[in-house]
């Protein structure tokens, strides 16, 4: 299934993109687009340690806007949001 | 009461506003008004900075601004408080804010307290990410921290 990859902050950059769309395993967990996002960066950037070391720190945010551990499965959803470290204020 | 926005003027053609805050948080029964504003500093990590741009998750930070509001309400035993939250999204020159936190209540000692307690909470949990720009034309994202999960 095609899964929508919301991102912010640094990983716009990186992936020069607002939104990616992978194809992904029926339900497939956070763990797997996380590990996708770190192969994508091995390719493109010859794994760009600090690149690959966000992609490790972030968090995931479900379609419910709730933050969600590698775990979280995604069954019906097909949008989830990459939380790269925050620093507001 | 509470307010919450993410002010993008791109898109609002309006600033976070010191003028809006006073008028919303304005009450007759507080007798304290607390008001911070968090301003672009021209020098971080020795480096002379010319201003930041925001990002933000609009959505998800206005939740968590709402939690952390309802949160300090019920630690400092709030019965009455108003408080305005805006932030700014997009480019924000030197010297210019970048958030305004204005809070009432009835004591200056629970305004001081609900007031720190809210930038401090932002400044860890709520989906905000900063790039530097600086003299040397130089830029980049800062480091930030982590958000907890489950």
């Amino acid at each position: 299934m095609k899964i929508k990859i919301r991102l912010f902050g640094n990983c716009k950059d990186i992936f020069r993109t607002q939104v990616l769309q992978i194809n992904f395993d029926k339900n497939t967990k956070v763990k797997n687009i996380r590990n996708k996002l770190i192969e994508i960066i091995e390719e493109k950037y010859s794994g760009n340690k600090a690149y690959k070391d966000l992609i490790k720190k972030s968090a995931f945010c479900s379609e419910r806007d709730e933050i969600v551990n590698d775990a979280y499965t995604l069954n019906k959803e097909k949008t989830i949001s990459i939380i790269p470290p925050i620093g507001g204020g | 009461m509470f307010h919450a926005a993410i002010i993008d003027p791109k898109k609002t053609k309006k600033r976070i506003s010191l003028l809006r805050a006073e008028k919303f948080i304005k009450d007759f029964d507080a007798g304290a008004s607390i008001f911070f504003v968090g301003n672009i500093r021209k020098n971080n990590n020795n480096k002379n900075v010319t201003g930041i741009t925001y990002d933000a998750f609009d959505r998800l930070v206005i939740k968590t601004f709402k939690r952390i509001y309802a949160e300090g309400i019920k630690k400092f035993k709030l019965k009455k408080a108003k408080v305005f939250v805006e932030h700014a999204k997009g480019y924000v020159s030197l010297g210019k804010p970048s958030i305004i936190i204005a809070v009432s209540c009835k004591h200056r000692s629970e305004a001081y307290q609900l007031s720190r307690y809210l930038i401090e909470q932002i400044k860890i949990r709520a989906p905000i990410w900063k790039k530097e720009y600086y003299k040397n034309q130089k830029s980049e994202w800062l480091k930030g921290t982590s958000i907890k999960t489950k």
